[in-house]
């Protein structure tokens, strides 16, 4: 893909270009003060590529935009970051409100370009909204009411906080005619998807005293030889370019670091890209070459790579827990409530048919993780009435019972509902496979109540009505328990 | 591990580590390189049948044969098998590692736990013990001796060995505290724990001494084949022994007399 000085084509007319040309031109000089020298360029050149990019990811657009949001999506492309490069940001409500101690001044450079790195979005969104038909702008260009500086004001702001929260959604509500989830989204895809070696240029690199974390984003950057779009596949692809001797390992790593985040950002923007005709997938490509002129990167890079990788890993087991922590928690109240209501009709209820409903209560809590809640919510129920159940009740209820008493290794109840059930379980015939479940339980349970004698005659007695692909099962457990009770039979000797 | 593989193979397994505790060795690897030869087994039971092989070679004392079968024939499959037994592998092989003073082999331990930790994986169940211990505190033998042999299960099956042979060092102590003295000396052979083991010792002699003042040496003797053997000729053998895997054969003769 050839990017560089955009040409603003999807205007319909000469107007708006000669808008967007006379910003890009005005805000050129401030994209180059290049405050964050280690980071990857963000010139004005970033900017061009992000106005090209969204040209790309509008095609197959059902209504294409009008003019009027093209002129905000563009403007926002050249004035998001210009935050980064506002050293007099103490000016800014952003600043002050932080009440920083030692004051903007009295920080040292570092914590300084920390500070702007961190709070840049909110920093550009201020400097727009100082801008608007402003005497004296801080970007360096009044912004006439043709530009709807509020609105790009709004995308400055959105456009790196999380996508999923609340905060982005009332920035990017839609105006009368003006979709902003949808420029949102553009000017956020194109924004990760400028990362490329473009951006990271080694001889630059060499001449900068760099920490690691910034080492490796460079890196990151300099692997990623291009992020292509072929709008008729709807394709995003991501190639690679990597030390042919560690290509393996590097993919697993760069590509992983990489290709997520976009694949995440497009996830945010999945509904208003869909809804609008122009949604896109992600690929990644990395072609094996005999011959590669990309170098190997220092090993405390990798390294820096793959902590980030573990911390991300980390991150994401531990949402997954609370996620589904949540969702069983949400269950809660409607369990109870099933509860409640069963227990309130009790009394016109027979015991069997109240024994049933709470079963199924119960397998539904189990289903949804509260296994040791649905056990002791049927436990005493079960014992003190299952003799009132049908017989097939009687059966699966206390089978079921058994199983997740066995499991949640209560194995003193599971002795006892055993032998409750022995009588039930015994009286089947052989071909009804509840039986043969039943028996296995039982000899896992006197197994697991170190009732060996009586585990052994359990096995014993099995043995002749067992199926058939179940003696091996019946051998196994029966030369085990021998071996860990020191019961040698020697015959093989 | 052994839950997780085929039943023929557990079958396997029980018969060779009881073949090779009645000092059948020999027999014990026959049989198992038998079937890891001829058959094509999944490589989990393979990894099963060639640990126990290692473990045999081990517990008698020959490291470096252990060590082989870890290095030249389980370490290719290990990448096929599941984390969890990988990890329970490899910790073994540290075992034989430190045994052999073989430094490049025990270097890998603290990397092992740590993979353990990330992975949160356990080997021993802390709380299950605990558990034992407070209900043997309060009296509660028909608890706690349960909760020592679910242990032991659970251990066996896993298949890491020095987890195994610490929950055979509480069996035993437990056996002792309730008087089963045939049952802890076998224990103690398993664990392969000086301390405890001399503990049933001293048991046994003093019951031997009540038992002979009783003139019910007879009786006692065809009780308990452990008793049996650390009451007469090999009692000497017993105290004697510094490395209590040397023990094997004695201890076998004396379970083949209980039964």
């Amino acid at each position: 893909m050839s990017l560089g000085s955009p040409a603003f084509r999807r205007f319909s007319d000469e107007k708006g270009r000669v808008l967007l040309t006379a910003l890009r031109n005005a805000v050129a000089p401030i994209l180059g003060n290049n405050l964050l020298p280690h980071f990857t360029d963000h010139s004005v050149t970033h900017s061009d590529n992000i106005a090209s990019l969204v040209d790309v990811l509008q095609e197959g657009i059902k209504i294409p935009l009008t003019d009027q949001e093209l002129t905000i999506l563009y403007s926002a492309c050249y004035l998001h970051d210009i935050g980064m490069q506002y050293e007099r940001a103490d000016m800014t409500a952003t600043i002050q409100d932080l009440n920083l101690f030692p004051t903007w001044a009295d920080q040292n450079e570092s914590q300084r370009r920390e500070l702007l790195r961190r709070l840049h979005h909110k920093i550009s969104a201020e400097m727009v909204l100082r801008s608007i038909n402003a005497a004296e702008p801080p970007i360096g260009f009044q912004l006439t009411q043709e530009y709807f500086g509020t609105y790009v004001a709004n995308l400055c702001h959105a456009h790196c906080i999380p996508g999923d929260g609340s905060e982005y959604q009332s920035l990017v509500c839609d105006g009368p005619n003006i979709r902003m989830g949808l420029l949102s989204a553009f000017l956020r895809i194109a924004d990760i998807l400028d990362e490329s070696r473009r951006r990271a240029s080694r001889a630059k690199e060499r001449t900068l005293l760099l920490d690691v974390l910034a080492q490796s984003h460079w890196w990151r950057h300099y692997y990623t030889e291009d992020i292509t779009l072929d709008d008729r596949q709807r394709a995003i692809t991501v190639w690679f370019d990597f030390p042919t001797q560690h290509a393996k390992e590097y993919l697993a790593i760069v590509s992983e670091l990489q290709v997520p985040w976009i694949r995440a950002e497009l996830s945010y923007h999945n509904a208003v890209l869909l809804a609008n005709g122009c949604q896109w997938f992600v690929k990644t490509e990395c072609k094996e070459k005999a011959y590669s002129d990309a170098p190997a990167m220092p090993e405390h890079v990798l390294t820096e790579m793959l902590k980030q990788l573990a911390a991300r890993r980390r991150a994401a087991d531990e949402s997954q827990r609370i996620d589904m922590l949540t969702k069983f928690k949400e269950a809660q109240p409607s369990i109870q409530r099933r509860i409640q209501t069963l227990n309130d009709g009790k009394s016109g209820l027979k015991p069997s048919e109240y024994l049933s409903e709470l079963s199924k209560i119960a397998t539904d809590l189990f289903e949804l993780g509260g296994h040791r809640g649905a056990r002791s919510m049927l436990f005493h129920p079960f014992s003190k009435d299952f003799k009132n159940l049908p017989a097939d009740d009687r059966l699966d209820i206390g089978l079921r019972l058994l199983q997740w008493t066995v499991s949640d290794g209560d194995d003193f109840s599971s002795r006892t509902l055993m032998e409750e059930l022995v009588a039930e379980f015994s009286s089947l015939p052989v071909q009804d496979a509840r039986k043969w479940k039943f028996e296995k339980l039982r000899i896992i349970v006197l197994n697991l109540c170190c009732d060996y004698e009586n585990a052994l005659t359990a096995i014993n007695d099995a043995i002749p009505w067992a199926p058939p692909h179940e003696h091996e099962w019946l051998q196994a457990e029966k030369l085990q328990m021998e071996l860990l009770q020191g019961d040698f039979q020697l015959e093989e000797r | 591990m052994l839950d997780l593989i085929a039943n023929q193979s557990r079958i396997l397994v029980a018969t060779a580590r009881r073949l090779a505790h009645c000092g059948d060795l020999n027999s014990a690897v026959e049989k198992i390189e038998a079937v890891v030869a001829t058959a094509s087994l999944p490589p989990l039971d393979v990894a099963a049948l060639l640990l126990t092989e290692a473990e045999l070679f081990h517990l008698n004392g020959a490291f470096s044969r252990s060590y082989e079968i870890f290095e030249k024939r389980i370490a290719p499959i290990l990448p096929r098998l599941p984390h969890a037994v990988a990890l329970t592998i490899e910790l073994n092989r540290v075992e034989v590692a430190s045994s052999l003073f073989h430094s490049t082999g025990v270097s890998s331990f603290y990397g092992l736990v740590d993979e353990m930790r990330i992975a949160g994986l356990e080997h021993w169940d802390a709380s299950s013990l605990l558990h034992a211990y407070r209900q043997r505190n309060s009296g509660k033998s028909y608890d706690s001796l349960p909760a020592i042999w679910r242990e032991l299960n659970r251990t066996y099956q896993q298949g890491r060995w020095n987890a195994f042979r610490d929950v055979s060092r509480y069996m035993a102590e437990e056996c002792l505290r309730i008087g089963e003295f045939g049952d802890a000396a076998f224990h103690a052979v398993i664990a392969g724990n000086e301390d405890v083991a001399k503990e049933v010792i001293t048991c046994l002699s003093l019951t031997r001494t009540v038992q002979e003042g009783n003139r019910s040496r007879n009786q006692f003797c065809s009780s308990d084949g452990a008793v049996c053997l650390l009451s007469f000729a090999s009692m000497e053998d017993f105290r004697k022994s510094k490395k209590l895997r040397c023990c094997f054969r004695q201890v076998a003769r004396a379970v083949h007399m209980r039964s």
